[in-house]
C-alpha cells in the first residue's frame, strides 16, 4: 500500500515548538490508517436541526492513497428510525498547507449492506486538519453536518 | 374422588387379621450393607425423618422406580411427565426440574449423580429407604431435600430363581428372570435381566401414532464373598431405554382450553447406562471400614419438537456422553459404648461431552428470527426486509463439562442414657469446567441493498470456571426409649452450581441477530434478551438451612406412627425460567430466597388380623421471600412445580385358604398431591387430586398371579405445564390402566 503523510502543518508546528522540549509535538494527518472523529452531527429534518453530541465518523483511505471513505456511525435522520452506519466511498480531496479539503457531488452511498441510492450524497464539502474536521452535505433530503475532533488512529 | 373413596372404605372395614407375611425368605439376614448401615446408624437412623419399604411392601405398592415411591413418602413427589430423561423430584417445596436434583440417589452404596439416569426398573428390590430433609453432611452434594437409598436382594439373603411376566393397558409388557446362588459358603451370586415395552396411550394428532411407547431392557449381575470380618462385592447393572413421549398438549390462548398433542417432528429419547461398584469392609475390634468405588457411563440422546406445534418451527437433539468415577471410604469408630465416631472422605470425577443442535426450520427461521430482525427494518423501510437463503439451518452447541470433588466428614455421637446428642460437619469441595462452543452459518441479504445472499458466520465460543467450597454442619440430640423416640436436628444442605447449557441456542439466536445488524450497520434500540456473556451461562449453589422437630411411637408391634415438622430457610434457590418474549430456551436461576415449613405423619395400622392399613400425609408451605426476575417481584408467591399436600392411603386385606391356593391378597391404595402452581406468578396451578389403584392377587405354593388398576376413577389432572416460544403446553396424566402379572419364585 502506498504510504503518504501530511507533513506541512507539522513541520511548521515542529519548528515552533523545538524550542520547548516540554511540549508534545503536534500531531500530524495520518492517512495511511484509519483515523476517528467525535463531536456532534446535525440533521435538519422537517425544518427543525436535531443534533446528537458524542456521535463518530471515521476517515478510511483507501488502497491507493488518492481517495478516502467517510463513515457515518450510528447516525439517525428521525428518531424511530434505527441508527445507521452509512459510508460515503470515494471522495477526492486536496491539501493546501496543512489542510485537506474535499467537495463532491453525486455519491451513492453504501448503508445496510449494499448502494442506497436514497441518500445520495450531494452538496457535501469539508476540512480536516491534524486535530479536528468540519463537513456538510445532503443524505437524500437530510441536510447534515457533523463537527468533530480526533478521537484515535485505529 | 367419591367412587375412590368408597372403595378404600370398603377394603379398610373388611374383615382381617394377621400381620404382613413375605413371600420370599429374605428377611432373616436384616443387614441391607455395611456402608448404608454406617452411613445411617445413629446420628441419621434416630433422628431423621424416613421412609423404609420392603421387598415385599414394594412389590405389593409396585413400587420399581423412583416415580413409583411419589406421595407414598410424605412431601415427596415424582412427576410422570416428558421421558425418562426428565426425572424431576420434589420433597418439602424444593426440587429441580433440570440440572441438579435436589434428592440424591444410591443404588447399592454406589451414588447416581446424573439426573438423567435416575429413571429406571429396580428389579427384585430389598429396600427402599427414603431419608427427607438435607442429608449433606454425610451424603454431600445434591441431597439437600434428601436421600433415596436403594439395596437390591443378595444372594446371601435369597437362593432361588424369581420369574415374572406382565401384561397391561396399551400393550405394555414387562419381563423380569433372576437367579440367586450361593458358591459354597463364602461366594454368592446373582445374575437377572429385564424387558419391558408399551405402546403407549397418548396419541399424536397430527399423524395419529402413539407417542409414549417404549421398549427396553437390562440386567444386574453380583458377586459377593464374605469372610469372617472381611466382605467383597461388585455389581455390574445396565439399562438400554429407547422410548417415545412428551406428549404435551398446546392451550389454546384465546379459550384457554388444552388442545390435543399434535407436533410433526419425531421426537425420541434412547439411553444407555452402565455402572459397576466395588463394594469392601472390614470390621476390626472397635472400627469398621468400608470403601466404594463406582464408575458408571452414560450414552443419551433425546430428539425434539421443541415448538410442539405442526409448524415446522425448530428441533433438538441433545445426545450426552457422561463418564463418573466415585470412591467414597468411611471409618466407624466405637471405643467405648458411649462414643462413636464416623470419620469419611469422598472423591468424584465426571466428564460429560453434550452435542445439542439445534435445528431451526423455515417457519423457525421466518418467526423467530426474521420477524425479530425484521420488526426495526420496516420502520424504516416497509417495503423491504432480510431474507435468509437456508430453509433450515443448525445452531451447533458442544459442550465439555469435567467437574471434580472432593470432600471430608466426620460425626460424633454421645450416650447418656435415653439421650444422645451428635454433631457431624462435612468440608466439600467442588470444581466444574464448561467449555463451549456454539456456532452458526446462514446466508441472508437485504432486499433493498444487497441482489446477492451473503454468508454470516456467528459464533460464542469460550470457557466458565466454577468452584465451590462448603461447609456443611449437622446437630442433633435424640431421646430414644423402647416405644417412643424423639429428634430435634439442625443441618445445611447444598446443592452444587452449574451452567445453563440450554439457554446457548439462544444466546446464538441473539448474537445472530446482532451480527447480522453490525454487518448491515443497522443498530436496532433492543434486539432481545441481554443474557449474552459467558456469565449468564451458569448459576450459583443453592443452599439451605433445616430446622426439624420429630418423633416416632411404637406402643405395639400393631400400630406405629410418626410424625416430623420442618422449617427451611433457602437461600439461592436454584428455579427453571424461560427467558421473557419468544425465546427458545430455558435456564436455572437463584431465585433470591424461599422459606418452606411443614408437616409429615405416617401411621402403619395392622387393626385385626390379616388387615394392613397405611396413611401417609405431608404438608408444605414453600413461598418466596425475595425473588425479583428482572420483570416481575413474586415475593410471597408459592414456589411453583412443589405440591403443598401428598395424602398416601393404603390397605390389604389376606385371607389364607387352603394348601393348594395359600391365600389371596387384596390391596387397594390412593395416592394424592396438590396443589401444585405451575408458574411463579401463581396465576396456573393443579388442584388436588387422587388416584385409585387397587389389585387383587392369588399367591399358590410356588407361583402367583395378580390382576391390578391404577387410576381406577379415570382421574383427569395434569403434570406438567412448560412455556415455549410464546406458547404455553400442559401434559395430562397417564389415564386408566389395566394390568395382569404372574410371577414364579422356587
Amino acid at each position: 500500500m502506498k504510504i503518504f503523510k501530511i507533513f506541512a502543518l507539522a513541520a511548521m508546528m515542529f519548528g515552533m515548538v523545538a524550542c520547548d522540549n516540554e511540549q508534545t509535538p503536534e500531531p500530524v494527518i495520518d492517512l495511511d490508517t484509519t483515523s476517528a472523529y467525535n463531536g456532534t452531527v446535525s440533521v435538519v429534518v422537517n425544518g427543525e436541526t436535531v443534533s446528537t453530541p458524542n456521535s463518530l465518523i471515521e476517515i478510511v483511505p483507501s488502497e491507493d492513497g488518492k481517495s478516502f471513505s467517510i463513515v457515518f456511525k450510528m447516525i439517525k435522520f428521525v428518531p424511530q428510525m434505527p441508527a445507521l452506519d452509512i459510508t460515503i466511498p470515494t471522495v477526492n480531496y486536496t491539501i493546501e498547507e496543512g489542510v485537506i479539503s474535499f467537495v463532491a457531488e453525486g455519491i451513492i452511498p453504501i448503508c445496510m449492506g449494499g448502494e442506497f441510492p436514497q441518500y445520495i450524497v450531494t452538496q457535501l464539502k469539508g476540512t480536516i486538519t491534524a486535530t479536528s474536521i468540519d463537513l456538510s452535505l445532503k443524505f437524500g433530503e437530510f441536510e447534515t453536518s457533523f463537527k468533530g475532533s480526533l478521537q484515535t488512529n485505529a | 374422588m367419591r367412587f375412590a373413596l368408597t372403595i378404600f372404605t370398603l377394603l379398610i372395614v373388611a374383615k382381617a387379621s394377621a400381620q404382613r407375611v413375605d413371600t420370599l425368605a429374605v428377611y432373616d439376614v436384616p443387614e441391607v450393607s455395611v456402608t448404608a448401615q454406617i452411613k445411617q446408624a445413629g446420628l441419621i437412623e434416630h433422628s431423621v425423618a424416613k421412609t423404609e419399604v420392603f421387598m415385599y411392601d414394594a412389590e405389593r405398592e409396585s413400587i420399581d422406580d423412583m416415580r413409583s415411591m411419589s406421595s407414598y413418602a410424605p412431601n415427596f413427589y415424582v412427576p410422570d411427565y416428558g421421558s425418562r430423561m426428565t426425572s424431576s423430584i420434589y420433597m418439602r417445596g424444593m426440587g429441580a426440574r433440570i440440572d441438579q436434583p435436589a434428592v440424591g440417589l444410591y443404588v447399592d452404596d454406589a451414588p447416581v449423580l446424573n439426573k438423567n439416569a435416575f429413571d429406571f426398573d429396580v428389579f427384585d428390590l430389598r429396600s427402599v429407604k427414603l431419608l427427607r430433609g438435607p442429608q449433606s453432611t454425610l451424603y454431600g452434594r445434591n441431597t439437600m431435600a434428601g436421600v433415596m437409598d436403594v439395596h437390591t436382594l443378595s444372594p446371601f439373603s435369597y437362593s432361588g430363581t424369581r420369574l415374572a411376566a406382565e401384561y397391561g393397558t396399551a400393550n405394555t409388557v414387562k419381563v423380569r428372570a433372576s437367579h440367586y446362588a450361593l458358591v459354597g459358603e463364602e461366594v454368592g451370586v446373582s445374575v437377572g435381566g429385564y424387558f419391558r415395552h408399551t405402546d403407549g396411550q397418548f396419541t399424536n394428532e397430527y399423524d395419529g401414532e402413539r407417542l409414549d411407547w417404549e421398549h427396553g431392557g437390562g440386567g444386574r449381575a453380583k458377586v459377593e464373598w464374605r469372610n469372617g470380618a472381611m466382605s467383597l462385592s461388585n455389581t455390574f447393572s445396565v439399562d438400554a431405554t429407547n422410548q417415545g413421549g412428551w406428549p404435551y398438549r398446546l392451550i389454546d390462548k384465546a379459550s384457554g382450553e388444552k388442545l390435543q398433542t399434535n407436533y410433526n417432528d419425531p421426537s425420541n429419547y434412547t439411553r444407555l447406562s452402565l455402572s459397576d461398584a466395588l463394594r469392601f469392609a472390614y470390621k476390626g475390634d472397635n472400627y469398621t471400614l468400608t470403601s466404594v468405588t463406582s464408575w458408571s457411563y452414560l450414552d443419551d440422546c433425546m430428539t425434539l419438537d421443541q415448538d410442539f406445534t405442526p409448524r415446522s418451527m425448530f428441533t433438538l437433539q441433545q445426545a450426552q456422553r457422561e463418564h463418573t468415577l466415585t470412591e467414597e471410604v468411611i471409618v466407624k469408630y466405637d471405643p467405648t459404648k458411649r462414643y462413636s465416631a464416623r470419620f469419611g472422605a469422598f472423591a468424584f470425577y465426571k466428564h460429560l461431552n453434550m452435542a445439542a443442535p439445534v435445528r431451526f426450520k423455515r417457519d423457525g427461521i421466518d418467526e423467530l428470527i426474521l420477524a425479530n430482525a425484521n420488526k426495526g427494518i420496516q420502520t424504516m423501510f416497509p417495503d423491504h426486509a432480510i431474507e435468509i437463503e437456508e430453509r433450515e439451518f443448525d445452531i451447533t452447541s458442544d459442550f465439555r463439562n469435567p467437574t471434580w470433588g472432593a470432600a471430608l466428614f466426620h460425626t460424633s455421637e454421645v450416650k447418656l442414657g435415653h439421650w444422645s446428642l451428635g454433631a457431624g460437619v462435612r468440608f466439600d469441595y467442588e470444581q466444574t469446567t464448561l467449555r463451549y462452543d456454539s456456532r452458526a452459518t446462514i446466508h441472508y441479504r437485504f432486499t433493498m441493498t444487497m441482489p446477492r445472499f451473503k454468508q454470516l458466520d456467528s459464533k460464542f465460543v469460550g470457557s466458565n470456571r466454577k468452584s465451590f467450597f462448603e461447609v456443611l454442619p449437622r446437630v442433633a440430640v435424640n431421646y430414644n426409649a423402647p416405644k417412643f423416640n424423639a429428634y430435634a436436628t439442625v443441618s445445611k444442605g447444598y446443592k452444587a452450581g452449574g451452567f445453563n447449557t440450554q439457554i446457548f441456542s439462544d444466546i446464538l439466536q441473539n448474537r445472530m441477530m446482532t451480527d447480522m445488524m453490525e454487518d448491515l450497520g443497522v443498530y436496532l434500540d433492543q434486539t432481545g434478551p441481554s443474557y449474552d456473556t459467558a456469565e449468564a451461562t451458569g448459576y450459583k449453589p443453592e443452599h439451605s438451612w433445616n430446622y426439624e422437630l420429630g418423633a416416632s411411637y411404637t406402643p405395639s408391634p400393631k400400630f406405629s406412627t410418626d410424625v416430623s415438622l420442618f422449617y427451611i430457610d433457602c437461600r439461592d434457590q436454584q428455579l427453571t425460567v424461560f427467558p421473557a418474549g419468544k425465546s427458545t430456551g430455558r435456564m436455572m436461576t437463584n431465585a433470591g430466597r424461599t422459606r418452606s415449613y411443614g408437616v409429615e405423619a405416617t401411621v402403619d395400622w395392622w387393626p385385626v388380623k390379616n388387615l394392613d392399613l397405611r396413611a401417609a400425609y405431608g404438608y408444605t408451605n414453600a413461598r418466596f421471600l425475595k425473588y425479583n426476575d428482572g420483570n416481575n417481584d413474586y415475593r410471597g408467591r408459592y414456589v411453583p412445580y412443589a405440591p403443598q399436600h401428598t395424602l398416601s392411603l393404603s390397605g390389604d386385606y389376606t385371607w389364607h385358604v387352603n394348601r393348594t391356593l395359600s391365600r389371596i391378597r387384596l390391596h387397594a391404595d390412593w395416592r394424592s398431591v396438590g396443589r401444585i402452581y405451575w408458574n411463579e406468578a401463581n396465576t396456573l396451578s393443579q388442584p388436588f387430586y387422587g388416584l385409585l389403584g387397587a389389585s387383587v392377587a392369588f399367591d399358590f405354593a410356588r407361583w402367583t398371579i395378580e390382576v391390578w388398576g391404577r387410576n381406577l376413577t379415570g382421574e383427569e389432572y395434569d403434570t406438567f405445564y412448560f412455556v415455549s416460544v410464546g406458547n404455553a403446553f400442559m401434559q395430562s396424566g397417564r389415564p386408566r390402566q389395566f394390568g395382569v402379572k404372574l410371577s414364579f419364585d422356587f
